[in-house]
């Protein structure tokens, strides 16, 4: 696989936790692309096929709810393959999320075992 | 025997009236009461016998007399002197004053003096003493006669009515009665018959609604104070169709009370003795105060509701708020211990480590707590395995207990099937609420996990998990009020093992929520036996196959 395949997109608006989260994928073993919000996490998605997607719900501008459906839309737009959407918060509403398109939870604080774990079950083959 | 046979169909004489009396006083010989028998039968006219109309007046069963113009008594029959106990040779020339007391004698006397006067006839109410000296009431009517010598006399009967006016008096009594309370009772009264014609309305009642209806606006609406009631659903209107109403609700607004009052009404049909519906009847109570009161606790409550809501919303956000920075602490300081730290270096971010985890709790316990507040956590089932989850507990005790050289173990009956439907995350908090509490207050011992079937039911079982310590223990007194909120065991405890005293209350709540129950038996020095019991359901084959 290329390095390209090894990405992961990031959506945070803490700057110190975007810097932990693409310090632990790396030292996961994979790439972490990080951006701030909502509205870059679409415009990446739109161009950059991405592993899995880690998004933070509550941000401004564009939230992750928001962004979540706008990325599921353009898939299904495009006919691509759908890239797992984990939304990474403290207390996220359940249904809500998968309600907008999302697969899974991570919660904050976001520790490397945890991250490990949900690496491992969504993407055995990369891992 | 005849005789007195034809005295039966004699109609009752005339009551002598006065002019008649005068003119025919002049033709007859003796006393004088015509008789209208029907001669064509060949009836002897009885008026000649004398014998038979002394006989008639004796034997009367009501007492009879006859007194002079001065009063005196000329005559008296047998039934008076077995009435009034008199003898009538000793009495006969007497007065009233002789046998009655001096005031009556004299009423009597002037009211007699009148009939000889007017040559009218009296009937009149008169109180006279009987035999026993006990005074009865009496009807007495009285007459003049005009005996064969022309002399102006006076003829009196008496009927006994004291029975019937005792009936009187018991019935004018309970009227009053009613009356009085009908008139002094607080509540409006209001009586109609069976057409709606209003029969009483009590003072309350026009206290109420006033007499006049003509200034101001009248109203009947139902609690919303805006809605008219139909007529045909009023309490009274209901009442008059035989219906019987109980505390309907009703808001008045009269001129008398502008702002309007609430008023409880009850109504009841009113039937005569034979069923038959002859009206209905009201009875009101203003429950306006109390309805004030129930509309300012009512508001109350919501502004506490309101409040409550503000603070949990306020508490979460904050919590959020502190998880974010709480994140990069704990995350990054992870990153720091796996970078090859020298020893010191590696002692102090392990102390960073374990602060910020201790602060995580904390947070986490107030945000877990202001959600169960709001009611804003659920439960949610998925499929456990409750020998995991106690091994996890082990597990996660094995480090500290080892430090403090406390062993750990659990076991779990054999009747509990390997996979069960519960809220494993949730089960799982209590569960390390318990265990990390044993350890905190035992010093030496052992801490036992144990998980039994308490009891079955459709579909699943209730679960028991029990942590026993050999702790500190906690006192009987304290046992009760361990789960409420803030809570410790004893108050100065809080800065000896720290912690905000949410842990268990919070651990209430949760088991609650999955419609479970928790407890504790303890006592105090020599450990305690913390329980908690959650409904389990059993696994679908289909399902535990997948």
């Amino acid at each position: 696989m290329s390095s390209k395949a090894k990405m992961i997109l990031v959506v945070e608006d803490d700057e110190t936790l975007r810097l932990l989260a693409t310090k632990q994928l790396a030292k996961l073993g994979f790439e972490g692309h990080a951006v701030s919000d909502g509205s870059e996490a679409v415009e990446k998605a739109a161009v950059v096929d991405y592993l899995l997607i880690l998004m933070d719900i509550q941000m401004p501008r564009m939230d992750g709810i928001e962004a979540t459906s706008a990325i599921r839309q353009l898939e299904t737009k495009r006919k691509n393959q759908r890239v797992p959407i984990i939304a990474m918060t403290a207390n996220p509403d359940k249904q809500r999320c998968l309600d907008a398109g999302m697969d899974d939870f991570i919660f904050k604080p976001v520790m490397l075992g945890q991250l490990r774990e949900l690496l491992d079950r969504w993407l055995p083959a990369a891992s | 025997m005849e005789e007195l046979k034809q005295a039966e169909k004699i109609k009752p004489g005339r009551r002598v009236n006065s002019i008649a009396h005068r003119e025919r006083a002049k033709s007859i010989e003796a006393i004088s009461i015509k008789s209208e028998a029907n001669e064509d039968h060949g009836v002897v006219e009885l008026s000649r016998d004398f014998g038979l109309f002394k006989t008639f007046i004796s034997d009367c069963s009501a007492p009879c007399f006859v007194k002079d113009e001065q009063g005196r008594y000329v005559f008296i029959n047998a039934a008076f002197e077995k009435q009034f106990g008199i003898e009538r040779t000793s009495f006969i020339g007497k007065t009233d004053s002789a046998w009655l007391p001096a005031d009556v004698a004299k009423k009597i006397r002037a009211q007699e003096i009148g009939i000889f006067k007017d040559q009218v006839t009296s009937s009149a109410r008169e109180e006279l003493p009987n035999a026993q000296g006990v005074n009865g009431r009496w009807m007495v009517h009285k007459f003049p006669i005009i005996d064969s010598l022309g002399r102006c006399l006076l003829g009196g009967i008496a009927f006994d009515v004291t029975a019937e006016q005792q009936k009187e008096e018991q019935l004018r009594e309970k009227g009053e009665l009613l009356e009085l309370i009908l008139n002094n009772i607080g509540d409006p009264v209001i009586a109609v018959d069976e057409v709606g014609g209003l029969l009483l309305f009590n003072p309350a009642a026009i206290k109420l609604h006033g007499l006049d209806n003509a200034r101001g606006k009248y109203g009947l609406f139902m609690p919303d104070k805006v809605t008219r009631y139909a007529q045909d659903q009023l309490p009274l209107a209901r009442a008059i169709k035989g219906e019987e109403v109980r505390d309907l609700e009703l808001f008045v607004r009269t001129p008398y009370h502008n702002e309007g009052i609430t008023v409880s009404a009850s109504a009841q049909p009113l039937r005569d003795k034979e069923g038959k519906l002859r009206g209905g009847a009201a009875v009101l109570r203003d429950i306006t105060p109390r309805k004030q009161v129930e509309e300012a606790l009512l508001a109350a409550r919501d502004e506490a509701l309101a409040a409550s809501e503000l603070k949990s919303q306020f508490v979460s956000n904050i919590s959020h708020e502190l998880r974010t920075p709480m994140s990069g602490v704990l995350g990054m300081t992870e990153l720091l211990l796996e970078m090859g730290l020298e020893r010191e270096q590696k002692e102090l971010a392990t102390y960073i480590y374990e602060s910020a985890q201790n602060l995580l709790k904390v947070v986490n316990e107030l945000l877990d707590f202001s959600r169960l507040e709001a009611g804003k956590l659920r439960v949610e089932k998925t499929i456990l395995e409750v020998r995991d989850l106690l091994e996890d507990c082990v597990q996660n005790l094995s480090q500290s207990a080892a430090h403090k050289k406390i062993a750990v173990e659990c076991s779990v009956d054999e009747e509990i099937p390997s996979s069960l439907i519960g809220d494993k995350l949730r089960i799982k908090q209590v569960l390390t609420n318990f265990t990390s509490n044993a350890l905190k207050f035992t010093e030496k011992g052992q801490i036992k996990i144990h998980a039994r079937v308490a009891r079955y039911f459709v579909g699943g079982m209730m679960v028991r998990f029990t942590i026993s310590d050999t702790g500190i223990g906690v006192p009987q007194a304290l046992q009760d009020t361990l789960f409420q909120p803030f809570v410790q065991a004893d108050g100065s405890n809080t800065r000896k093992y720290g912690g905000v005293g949410l842990g268990l209350s919070i651990c209430r709540r949760l088991v609650k929520l999955m419609s479970g129950d928790i407890g504790v038996s303890s006592v105090a020095g020599q450990g305690s036996d913390f329980w908690f019991e959650v409904p389990l359901e059993v696994v679908e084959k289909k399902n535990h196959e997948q």
